[in-house]
C-alpha cells in the first residue's frame, strides 16, 4: 500500500530562519545548541574534563542543561535542576536517553497525517498571548504528538512530558508576540500569522530531528538526571555529589520567567484546561525583576550588605534615589538572599571530597560593581568550604540592559570560582 | 497635451509618456510606479499591450510583470524603481506630477499623533458636494498624474467614494490610503472590481503601541460607545481589512510610520507582513517641521536621535529586504525630506503642498487655487523630492 505523505515529508534538515517566525531563543538552541546565557563549550568543557573522574556533576541552576551535553560527550552523568518549566522541557528534549524516542516520533509524524484546523485565517491580531485559533491548533498538535508517542514503544518516560518537550519550542510561533531588541525580550500582543504555519512546523521538526541526531551521535552516557525544582528549597539526596559546575542567573534585570512568557502562559492555560497535570512555576525565579509587594528578606554576606549600603547612600538626583529605593535595593536584596538560600540548600548534598566551579559575572549598577563573585566566595567560606577565583576575564556588552552602553556601565567581568572542601 | 497622456494598456497596467523622464508605469497589481527609459519604452508598451510576448529584459518581467505576466511569487523588486537600471539616467525631470493625493474628505475616526494634515481636516475645510466631484477630478486629471491617491481623513468615510472611483477609473491608476476603521465587504467588492490598490496604515503590531500613536478620535468615542461592535482600537480593523484584502487577492500594501516607540519592532513586523503575503511595504520617517516640533521631539527624541535610530532601523530593513524577503516584497523607505514633495488636493478642490518654512499647507497657486498653473506647481513642489518619493530613489543610498 502506498503511504500517503503529508507536507512534512517535503522538508529537509535545515537551519531555522527568522521567517519561520519561531522564537529566536529556540531557533538558536536548535541551530547552534545554545543561546543567551547558556554555557559556552570552550569555557565549560575543560572544567567537565577536569571533573571527569567524579562520575556525576551537579548543576542546580541548570537553565538549558548544556552541562548534560558536555557530560554525555565525556561519558559521565549530569544531575540538573531547573525551576523554569520551558527550560526544563528543553533539557528533556536534549536528554540523550530521549533522543531516539523523539526521533522515531518525528519520523512517524512525517509519515502520518498532520492534524490541525483545515482552514485558518491568514493572520489574527490579539492583545493576549494566544488567540482562540492558536489554542485550537496547539491543542490538536498536543493530541497528535501524544498519540504518536503512545504508539512509540521507545517512549519509555512520561508521554505527557515528552509531548510538551516537543511542543514547547514551537509554541511561540503561534503566539501573538513581538520579539524584543534581543533574544531575552518578548512583548505581549501582536499578529499571529497562520498562513503556511504547517510548513514552519514541518521545518521545525526537521531541524529538531537534526539536532537530536547530533545529540545521539556524540553521547557516550545516557544516565543523567533532570529535575524540575527550585534549588532554594528542593530536597536533594544528602552527601551525594562530589562535583558541581554551575552558574547563577546574573543580576542584570532579566527575568527568565518573562523571557519564556508565551511558553509559561501556554503551560498555565493547559493546566487550567486540565490537559496537563503540573508544570507551573510557583515562585519567582532567582533574579526576578518583580519586586513590588514582595517582603524584603535578610542578606547575610558582608560583601552584599556593603553593596546594598552604597545604593542606600547613593547621591544622585531625586529620581535616581527613588528608583534605588523602589526597585534597585529590593531587587539586589532578593538576588543576594536567594543566592545564599540556594547555596545553603545545595551544600547539604555535597560530599566531603567535593570540588565545584561556579561561573559568575560582575556587572555594574549605579557606578558600582555588583559583587556577585565576592558574595559567592563569602557564602561558601561561611559554610566551611574553601573558595577562590581561579580564572577571570573582561567581558563587554554581554547581557547589558542597554547594548549601546559604553565604558564602566558596560563593564562585565567573568569569574570562575573554585569551591572545594579539602 | 491635447490627448490624455495617461493610458490604460491591455495588461491592466497604466502608462504615461513623459519627455523628461521616459515612460512611467503604474501597476495596479502591486501598487508600484516604475520609470522606463526612453530606449525601452516602445518595446515595453508593446509588451504591456500584449502585442509581443517577451518583456525587454527579465528585470521588467520581475518588476512590472507580477500579477498579469508572472506569478507574484516570482517578483523581484529592485530599488530604485528605474528600468532597466538606474545607470541609464542622469536626471529625472518629469513634465507632469507623478502622483496627486486627493483628500476626498477631511473626516477621520483617528487622531494620529503625527498627522500633519490637520489644517485640511475636520471643520478647517469644506467637504465636497456630489456636484464638485467631477470638476475636482477633471482638474486633477488635467495634470496627467499616473496615479491618484485617495486619502483624507479616511476616504472610506466619504459618501462619494463610489462616485469618485467611477469618475477616475480607466483614466488613471487609483490607490486608496485608509486606516480601515470602517472597512466593509462593500469596499472590498469595489476595490476588487476596479483594481484599486489599497494602502493600510499599521505602525506597530502591538495594539497598545499602535493605539497610542493612532488613537480613536475623541469625537468618535461617543459613536463607539453606542456601537459596542466597533473595534476598541485602530489596529484590529486594520489587520482584519489587510487579511480580507489578501484573502480576496486585492492589491494591498502597508504603510508604517517609524517612531522611537515602533522602530525596533519594524523588522519583525516586516517578517510577518511578508509571511502574510503582503507585496509592498512603505515605511515613513517623521520629518521635523516648525509647527510640530513638540510632537516630533516626543515621537523621535530629537534630530540627533533621529539620525541614529533611522539609520539603524532602515539598514536592518534593507538587510531583511535583501536577505530574508529576497526582494519579493517591495520596500519603500520614505524620508519625507523635503516636506514639499507631494501635491495635495483638499476636499474643497484647492491644490496645496506642505510648506517647508511655516506650519500649515501652502497653496500651489494663489491666483488659481483650484487649477494651478503647472509652472507654479513646479515652483512650489520640490521636483527631486517628488520623484524620489514615488520612484524610491534614496531608500538604499541614504543608508549606505
Amino acid at each position: 500500500m502506498r503511504v500517503k505523505k503529508n507536507n512534512l515529508t517535503a522538508s529537509k534538515p535545515l537551519r531555522l530562519g527568522r521567517l519561520s517566525l519561531i522564537r529566536e531563543l529556540y531557533r538558536s538552541l536548535i541551530n547552534n545548541g545554545r543561546t543567551y546565557a547558556a554555557f559556552k563549550e570552550n569555557e565549560v568543557y575543560p572544567l567537565v574534563e577536569k571533573l571527569a573522574d567524579r562520575n556525576e556533576i551537579l548543576d542546580p541552576m541548570s537553565g538549558y542543561g548544556l552541562l548534560t551535553r558536555y557530560c554525555s560527550k565525556i561519558g559521565i552523568s549530569a544531575y540538573c535542576i531547573e525551576l523554569n518549566p520551558p527550560q526544563y522541557f528543553w533539557q528533556i528534549v536534549s536528554h540523550p536517553s530521549n533522543a531516539s524516542a523523539l526521533i522515531t516520533t518525528i519520523q512517524m509524524m512525517k509519515l502520518g497525517k498532520l492534524l490541525g484546523p483545515k482552514t485558518s485565517p491568514i493572520a489574527v491580531l490579539s492583545r493576549d498571548w494566544f488567540p482562540e485559533e492558536s489554542k485550537q491548533i496547539l491543542r490538536e498538535i498536543f493530541g497528535s504528538i501524544s498519540s504518536y508517542l503512545n504508539k512509540n514503544s521507545n517512549a519509555e518516560s512520561n508521554v505527557e512530558e515528552l509531548t510538551l518537550s516537543l511542543l514547547i519550542p514551537f509554541v511561540g510561533r503561534l503566539s501573538c508576540s513581538v520579539p524584543g531588541n534581543n533574544s531575552t525580550q518578548v512583548k505581549q500582543g501582536g499578529i499571529c500569522v497562520y498562513r503556511k504555519w504547517q510548513d514552519d512546523y514541518a521545518d521545525y521538526l526537521s531541524a529538531l530531528q537534526a539536532y537530536l541526531n547530533d545529540i545521539l551521535r556524540e553521547s557516550k552516557s545516557y544516565s543523567h538526571v533532570v529535575q524540575l525544582g527550585d534549588c532554594r528549597t528542593i530536597a536533594l539526596p544528602e552527601k551525594r555529589f562530589s562535583a558541581m559546575i554551575t552558574s547563577p542567573p546574573y543580576p542584570n534585570h532579566r527575568d527568565y520567567f518573562t523571557m519564556f512568557a508565551p511558553e509559561n502562559t501556554f503551560l498555565d492555560w493547559m493546566n487550567n484546561e486540565t490537559l496537563i497535570s503540573k508544570y507551573r512555576l510557583h515562585d519567582f525565579v532567582i533574579g526576578s525583576n518583580f519586586v513590588s509587594g514582595r517582603s524584603i528578606p535578610p542578606v547575610r554576606t558582608n560583601v552584599a550588605r556593603r553593596f546594598l549600603r552604597t545604593l542606600e547612600e547613593f547621591k544622585g538626583n531625586v529620581r535616581a534615589i527613588d528608583d534605588n529605593r523602589v526597585y534597585y535595593i529590593p531587587y539586589f536584596t532578593h538576588y543576594f538572599h536567594e543566592l545564599e538560600q540556594s547555596y545553603y540548600n545545595i551544600a547539604i548534598s555535597l560530599k566531603m571530597d567535593f570540588e565545584g566551579y561556579i561561573i559568575v559575572v560582575n556587572n555594574t549598577a549605579r557606578n558600582n560593581v555588583i559583587p556577585v563573585s565576592g558574595s559567592v566566595i563569602e557564602i561558601w567560606r561561611n559554610m566551611g568550604f574553601k573558595a577562590e577565583i581561579v580564572n577571570e576575564k573582561e567581558k563587554f556588552h554581554v547581557g547589558t540592559k542597554n547594548p549601546r552602553a559604553r565604558g564602566f556601565k558596560a563593564k562585565h567581568r567573568e569569574y570562575t570560582i573554585k569551591v572545594w572542601r579539602r | 497635451m491635447t490627448e490624455r497622456a495617461v493610458k490604460l494598456t491591455r495588461s491592466g497596467i497604466v502608462v504615461r509618456f513623459d519627455r523628461g523622464i521616459g515612460m512611467l508605469v503604474y501597476s495596479p497589481f502591486n501598487g508600484l510606479i516604475f520609470c522606463v527609459h526612453d530606449d525601452y519604452a516602445q518595446r515595453t508598451l508593446e509588451w504591456l499591450e500584449k502585442k509581443r510576448k517577451d518583456p525587454p529584459t527579465e528585470r521588467f518581467q520581475k518588476m512590472i510583470g507580477p500579477g498579469w505576466s508572472i506569478r507574484h511569487e516570482e517578483a523581484q523588486y529592485e530599488m530604485p524603481q528605474l528600468l532597466p537600471s538606474k545607470d541609464c539616467w542622469q536626471f529625472l525631470n518629469p513634465e507632469w506630477p507623478i502622483v496627486i493625493n486627493w483628500l476626498v474628505t477631511g473626516k477621520c475616526q483617528l487622531a494620529c499623533k503625527y498627522c500633519d494634515a490637520e489644517d485640511l481636516m475636520g471643520d478647517n475645510i469644506k467637504e465636497p458636494e456630489e456636484g464638485d466631484i467631477e470638476s475636482i477630478a477633471d482638474n486633477i486629471l488635467s495634470y496627467n498624474p499616473i496615479a491618484v491617491v485617495l486619502t483624507g481623513g479616511d476616504p472610506l468615510f466619504s459618501p462619494y467614494l463610489g462616485r469618485i472611483i467611477d469618475v477616475l477609473r480607466g483614466r488613471v491608476g487609483i490607490m486608496i490610503d485608509t486606516n480601515a476603521y470602517c472597512f466593509t465587504s462593500k469596499h472590498l467588492r469595489m476595490f476588487q472590481k476596479y483594481q484599486i490598490a489599497v494602502r493600510i496604515s499599521i505602525d506597530s503590531e502591538i495594539p497598545r503601541v499602535n493605539d497610542e500613536l493612532r488613537p480613536v478620535h475623541s469625537s468618535f468615542k461617543r459613536v463607539q460607545a453606542r456601537h459596542p461592535d466597533l473595534a476598541p482600537g485602530s489596529l484590529e480593523p486594520a489587520v482584519n481589512a489587510l487579511c480580507e484584502c489578501l484573502d480576496e487577492s486585492i492589491t494591498v500594501s502597508v504603510q508604517s510610520v517609524a517612531t522611537k516607540g515602533t522602530a525596533n519592532d519594524l523588522p519583525a513586523l516586516g517578517d510577518k507582513l511578508f509571511r502574510m503575503g503582503v507585496r509592498s511595504w512603505r515605511v515613513h520617517k517623521i520629518a521635523p517641521s516648525s509647527g510640530r516640533m513638540k510632537v516630533y521631539k516626543e515621537l523621535i527624541g530629537g534630530p540627533k536621535k533621529e539620525r541614529g535610530m533611522y539609520k539603524h532601523v532602515f539598514s536592518e530593513l534593507i538587510k531583511a529586504y535583501e536577505n530574508r524577503w529576497q526582494r519579493k516584497m517591495a520596500l519603500q523607505l520614505t524620508h519625507n525630506v523635503p516636506p514639499n514633495a507631494v501635491i495635495l488636493v483638499a476636499s474643497d478642490g484647492r491644490f496645496y503642498t506642505e510648506s517647508n518654512v511655516s506650519p500649515g499647507k501652502l497653496l500651489l497657486d494663489e491666483h488659481y487655487p483650484f487649477k494651478p498653473r503647472i509652472k507654479e506647481v513646479f515652483k512650489k513642489i520640490n521636483k527631486d523630492g517628488h520623484v524620489d518619493r514615488y520612484l524610491n530613489l534614496s531608500s538604499v543610498t541614504e543608508i549606505r
